[in-house]
C-alpha cells in the first residue's frame, strides 16, 4: 500500500452505544479515499476469559455489553452447554427464549426511541436526540420513557437486574418462572404495546411518509450490496436457535450451516491494524476489503433478507409492507434497518404474548446434569444487532483455555465502511475547499452509522494498537497526511 | 441551571441504561441541571463540552483503557465541581480489570493468535494502549456509585444527592460511597440468622442443583455476599444466582477478594475440620481452580495482589 | 549493595511464639532475617495481613501455629489459619508469584529446635527465590 494519511473523522460518534469514530483515509495523491469505522475501547475479553471457570463465563461475558447483556449471557450459556454436553430441559429452553425476546424488545425499543426516531424525525437539526424530541413531540418522548420504565420493572422482576441479570447455569437456568412472573409479563406487554403504538404511529406519519425517507431509500450512500447472514428455523425468522444461513447480494442462498459450531467454514477474521476489532468476512469469498462483495451484513435487515417468512400475524404483515417499500428482496438500503427493527419488535411482542400462555414455562426441571463433556463448545444466537458467536475451548478442569468471540458489530464493520466510503469523497472535497465538512455531510455520516445500531462495546472486546492522540466519542477531526489537525468539530 | 456532564470511558453501555432508567426522574433532574454532554443519549458534541470552562457535576462511567480516555477524564474532571464515579468499572475497574495482571501485548496476542488473516497497513492513528485503570485510579471523585450496573438503591441515593446538591450546593461528606455500609449477608433473605454458616464443601456451578431458599455458601456454592457492600436488594440471589460481588468491598479501600477468601476459608467444613484434617480441607479448596475470577471478578484492579504484582514487575 | 531476605513471622503466643522465646533462652542460632509478630492465635492472621507484609518489604511470610488437630488454645484457630494461608498461596500462584513465599508450620512450645530449623530453612528458601520487590505501600 502507498502512503496514506488520515483525513476526516467523526470522533467520537454520538447516539451510538459505546465509543467509536469514523476515520477517512486518503492516499497521498488524494486518489483513493476510504472510510474506516474504528472502535476505540480496549477491554480484551478473549484474554480475561483464560483461566476462568467455564461455567462463570455467562455472567462474565454479559459485561461485554450493557445494552444486550443477555445476548452474550445466553449464547455463552449455549457454548457452556456444549462443553458439558448437556441439553437444557424444555422449561429451561423456553425460559431462555423468553429472555432472548425481552432482550430484543428492550434493545430495539431503546435504539428506536432514543436514537433512531430522533435521528430521522429531527433531520437537518443541529441536535437530534430525545431531549429535542421531548420539546417537539412530548407525547412521543414520554411514550419512549414509558417503555423504559415498564421494561425495567419487568427485568428486575424476572431476572433481578435491568442489565447483567443472571439467568443461565450449565444445562439450564437458575430458576423457573412462576405464574405470577407470567402475569407480570402479560401486564408489561400490554403497557409496552400501548406505548409502542404511539411510537409506531409517529414513525409511520412523520418518517415513512416524509420526503426525507423516500430520498434515503433511493440514495446510494445508504445502499450496500453484500452477503446477509442470519439464523433461520425452517425458513422463518429465528433469534435463538436455528441454522446459520448466508444469502448473496442477489438473494440466493449460498450457505446454510445446520450447526453453528461449523462457523469457521463460513466466517474468517482478519486483523487489520487500523481497528481494534478483528474483522469477520465471508471466508469463501476471501478478504477483499474494501470491495463490498466480500462483506457480510447481519442484524434486523439481514435477518429479514435470509428469512422467507416472519412468524406472527401482525409482524408478518409489517414484513410484507417493508418489502414493498424496499421494492423486494434482498433489501439493500440500510435506512430500512430502522423499519426492520420495528418488524422484529412486533414479532417479539407477539411471541412473548403467546409465551405468557405456555404452561411448559411453569413445570419441569430447570437444568440437566447429564451429558458427555468435550473440550470445546460453540454457541450462536441472534443478538438484537445480529449474529453473535462464542467459542470456548477448555482444559480438563473446565477452565477456559481459549475463547473466541465474534460480535455482530464487528461483522457489520466492513459494510458500515462501505456506506461511509460513499460519503467520504464528498467530505474530503468539502474540507479541502472550505476547511470544514458541511452539516449535511456530517448528518449523513452519523445517520449511516446509527442505522446499523452498532454496539461498539461488543465490537471492542478486542485489540488496540498504538498511534496518535485523538479523543474518544463521535466528533469530527480532520487531519492531513502528517497527522496535523486541520479542523475539529 | 447547573451543568451536568456524563463522560464515558471504556464502557459496556449498561451504566447508560441504568442512568436512563431513572425514567421520569430524569425530567425532574432536568429542572435543576442542563445535560451538556451525554453522548449515548444527547446529541451534543465533545467540542461543545471542551468549550465550557466548568461543569457542576461530572458523572464518569467506564474504565480507562486508552490514553485518550485518561486525558479526557483528567481534563473534564479538573473543570468539574463534583465528580461522580458511576458504575463498578469506574470505581473499581470491574471485569476488564481481570486483565490487570497482564501486559497490553499479552492481551493483544490472545486475539491475534486466533485470526485467519493479518493485513498490515500504514500507521493509521489509534490510541496508545495504556494499562487498564479505574477512574478512581487517576482522579479523586467526591461520590462513588458502585454496581454493575448501579441498582435501584444506589440510583435512588444518587438522585437524592443530585437534587440536594442543586438545592444547597453541598454534599454530606468529603467522600460519599453510595449503598449501605454493611455486607449483603446482613439483610439477605437466605441468612440463616440462628445458626453459623458452615460451608460443607466447594461445588462448581455445573455440579450442583441450586436450592431456591438455602444460603448459597451452605450449599457449597461460592457467594460473595459476606464481602460485598449492600448496594442492591439482593438482585441476583432473589433470582437464585449467587452474588458475584459487583458492589465491591463493604468499605472504600478494603480488599473485597481477600475478605471473601477469608470468610469462605473460615467457614469451610468448620464442623469437620478435625475429622478431615488438612488433606480433606485441601481437597475441597482445590475445587476452586480460579481464585482470581471467583473472588476478584470486579475488584482485581484495586486489590493488594495487583499492587504486589505491579510493584514486583516495576521493581525488577 | 547486596540484598538480604526479609521475612515476617506471625507466631501464636501459645505455641510457636513460646518456642521462639525458648529458642532464645536456649541460645539456639537461627537466621536473624526474621521479624516476629506475636499474635494470640494464628486464627487472627488474615490474608490481608500476609499480603500487606509482602507489599511492605517482606520477601516471605511464615505463619507458626499450634499442632493440629487438638493443640490450639482456641480450639480450631489453627485450622482457620491453614485454610486461609492455603487460599493465599493459590492466589499468589495464579498471579504468577511464588506460593513458596508463604508457609505455615505447626511448632509447639516445647519444639524450640524445630522453630530454629524451620526459620533457617525458610529464610534460605527465600534467599533462593530472591527479592520479591514489593516495596510500595
Amino acid at each position: 500500500m502507498g502512503e496514506y494519511g488520515l483525513l476526516s473523522a467523526l470522533d467520537p460518534i454520538t447516539l451510538v452505544e459505546g465509543v467509536a469514530r469514523v476515520v477517512i483515509v486518503t492516499s497521498s495523491d488524494g486518489g483513493d479515499v476510504r472510510a474506516l469505522y474504528q472502535i476505540m475501547e480496549f477491554r480484551g475479553f478473549e484474554k480475561l476469559a483464560q483461566g476462568r471457570h467455564v461455567e462463570d463465563m455467562p455472567r462474565i461475558v454479559s459485561t461485554i455489553c450493557g445494552f444486550c447483556s443477555w445476548s452474550h449471557h445466553l449464547v455463552s450459556g449455549k457454548a457452556v452447554d456444549a462443553v458439558f454436553g448437556r441439553k437444557p430441559p424444555a422449561r429451561a429452553e423456553l425460559t431462555r427464549i423468553l429472555v432472548n425476546h425481552i432482550q430484543i424488545l428492550d434493545s430495539h425499543l431503546l435504539h428506536f426511541a432514543f436514537i433512531g426516531l430522533p435521528d430521522l424525525a429531527l433531520w437537518g437539526e443541529k441536535q437530534r436526540d430525545i431531549t429535542k424530541l421531548l420539546a417537539k413531540s412530548p407525547e412521543v418522548a414520554s411514550a419512549a420513557l414509558k417503555t423504559r420504565t415498564v421494561l425495567k420493572r419487568l427485568e428486575k422482576r424476572l431476572v433481578g437486574k435491568i442489565q447483567q441479570g443472571p439467568v443461565v447455569v450449565p444445562g439450564g437456568v437458575a430458576r423457573g418462572l412462576t405464574r405470577e412472573d407470567l402475569g407480570e409479563l402479560e401486564k408489561a406487554l400490554r403497557d409496552v404495546s400501548g406505548a409502542f403504538n404511539t411510537l409506531y404511529k409517529f414513525f409511520e406519519e412523520r418518517v415513512v411518509e416524509s420526503e426525507l425517507f423516500k430520498r434515503l431509500l433511493e440514495s446510494e450512500e445508504f445502499t450496500v450490496r453484500c452477503y446477509s447472514m442470519g439464523l433461520v428455523r425452517g425458513s422463518a425468522l429465528e433469534h435463538y436457535d436455528g441454522a446459520l444461513r448466508v444469502v448473496d447480494s442477489k438473494g440466493r442462498v449460498v450457505h446454510e450451516l445446520a450447526s453453528p459450531a461449523e462457523y469457521t467454514s463460513v466466517i474468517g477474521e482478519a486483523l487489520v491494524e487500523w481497528n481494534h476489532a478483528a474483522l469477520p468476512y465471508y471466508k469463501l469469498a476471501g478478504f477483499k476489503f474494501p470491495d463490498e462483495e466480500s462483506t457480510i451484513m447481519v442484524g434486523p435487515l439481514a435477518r429479514l433478507n435470509v428469512a422467507e417468512k416472519v412468524p406472527g400475524e401482525r409482524a408478518s404483515w409489517e414484513y410484507k409492507r417493508l418489502l414493498e417499500a424496499a421494492g423486494g428482496k434482498p433489501v439493500s438500503n440500510v435506512a430500512l434497518y430502522h423499519w426492520a427493527r420495528l418488524v422484529e419488535t412486533i414479532h417479539s411482542l407477539e411471541a412473548l404474548e403467546e409465551m405468557t400462555r405456555d404452561s411448559r414455562l411453569l413445570e419441569g426441571e430447570v437444568a440437566s446434569f447429564t451429558g458427555t463433556p468435550s473440550s470445546r463448545g460453540v454457541g450462536a444466537v441472534e443478538a438484537p444487532r445480529g449474529v453473535l458467536i462464542h467459542d470456548y475451548s477448555v482444559a480438563e478442569d473446565f477452565t477456559v483455555a481459549r475463547a473466541r468471540i465474534i460480535t455482530p458489530t464487528t461483522i457489520n464493520n466492513t459494510s458500515i465502511n462501505t456506506n461511509l466510503s460513499r460519503v467520504s469523497a464528498r467530505l474530503v472535497r468539502e474540507v479541502k475547499s472550505s476547511g470544514r465538512p458541511s452539516p449535511e455531510t456530517v448528518s449523513l455520516l452519523e445517520s449511516i452509522v446509527r442505522s446499523y445500531d452498532p454496539c461498539n462495546s461488543c465490537a471492542t472486546h478486542c485489540v488496540r494498537i498504538g498511534g496518535e492522540v485523538i479523543t474518544t466519542s463521535f466528533t469530527i477531526v480532520v487531519l492531513n497526511e502528517r497527522g496535523d489537525v486541520l479542523w475539529r468539530g | 441551571m447547573l451543568r451536568l456532564a456524563v463522560l464515558p470511558g471504556a464502557v459496556c453501555g449498561g451504566c447508560d441504561v441504568a442512568l436512563a432508567s431513572l425514567g421520569e426522574r430524569l425530567l425532574e433532574l432536568l429542572k435543576h441541571y442542563e445535560v451538556v454532554y451525554w453522548p449515548t443519549v444527547v446529541d451534543r458534541k465533545l467540542s461543545d463540552l471542551l468549550k465550557l470552562d466548568s461543569v457542576d457535576v461530572l458523572i464518569h462511567m467506564g474504565g480507562i483503557s486508552v490514553e485518550e480516555e485518561a486525558e479526557l477524564a483528567r481534563e473534564i474532571s479538573s473543570r468539574a465541581r463534583v465528580k461522580v464515579s458511576f458504575g463498578t468499572c469506574s470505581v473499581y475497574g470491574d471485569i476488564p480489570g481481570l486483565n490487570s495482571l497482564y501486559t497490553p501485548e499479552e492481551v493483544y496476542e490472545a486475539i491475534a493468535s486466533q485470526v485467519d488473516a493479518r493485513i498490515r497497513s500504514e500507521r493509521l492513528g489509534l490510541p496508545r494502549p495504556i494499562e487498564y485503570s479505574a477512574y478512581t485510579d487517576i482522579v479523586e471523585p467526591e461520590v462513588l456509585a458502585p454496581g454493575c450496573p448501579p441498582d435501584e438503591l444506589v440510583l435512588d441515593q444518587l438522585f437524592e444527592l443530585l437534587v440536594k446538591y442543586a438545592e444547597t450546593g453541598r454534599l454530606e461528606a468529603r467522600l460519599v460511597l453510595l449503598g449501605d455500609s454493611e455486607s449483603l449477608c446482613n439483610k439477605c433473605p437466605r441468612n440463616p440468622k440462628t445458626s453459623k454458616v458452615v460451608v460443607p464443601g466447594i461445588k462448581r456451578l455445573y455440579e450442583v442443583r441450586l436450592d431456591e431458599n438455602k444460603c448459597f455458601l451452605e450449599q457449597g456454592v461460592l457467594c460473595m455476599g459476606p464481602a460485598t457492600r449492600a448496594i442492591c436488594d439482593h438482585s441476583c440471589v432473589r433470582v437464585n444466582y449467587p452474588c458475584t460481588g459487583c458492589g465491591g468491598p463493604v468499605e472504600w479501600g478494603s480488599d473485597a477478594g481477600l475478605s471473601a477468601m477469608s470468610a469462605v476459608a473460615s467457614a469451610l467444613m468448620a464442623d469437620m475440620e478435625k475429622a478431615v484434617l488438612e488433606p480433606g480441607l485441601v481437597g475441597e479448596l482445590d475445587e476452586v481452580r480460579d481464585v482470581v475470577g471467583s473472588f476478584y471478578r470486579y475488584t482485581l484492579r484495586k486489590s493488594l495482589i495487583y499492587k504486589l504484582k505491579k510493584a514486583r514487575s516495576s521493581g525488577e | 549493595m547486596s540484598w538480604s531476605p526479609r521475612v515476617v513471622a506471625f507466631l501464636c503466643k501459645w505455641c510457636s511464639g513460646a518456642a521462639a522465646e525458648t529458642a532464645g533462652v536456649m541460645r539456639l542460632r537461627y537466621d536473624p532475617s526474621v521479624t516476629p509478630v506475636i499474635v494470640p492465635c494464628t486464627g487472627r492472621v488474615t490474608p490481608a495481613m500476609i499480603l500487606t507484609a509482602l507489599l511492605n518489604g517482606a520477601d516471605g511470610v511464615l505463619v507458626g501455629g499450634c499442632h493440629t488437630p487438638n493443640d490450639c488454645h482456641y480450639v480450631a484457630g489453627n485450622f482457620k489459619a491453614f485454610k486461609r494461608v492455603y487460599m493465599v498461596k493459590k492466589l499468589l500462584q495464579q498471579a504468577g508469584i511464588e506460593p513458596e513465599r508463604v508457609r505455615i508450620e505447626w511448632i509447639s512450645a516445647t519444639e524450640a529446635p524445630k522453630l530454629a530449623r524451620v526459620v533457617s530453612e525458610f529464610v534460605e528458601e527465600i534467599r533462593r527465590l530472591g527479592p520479591l520487590g514489593g516495596r510500595r505501600a
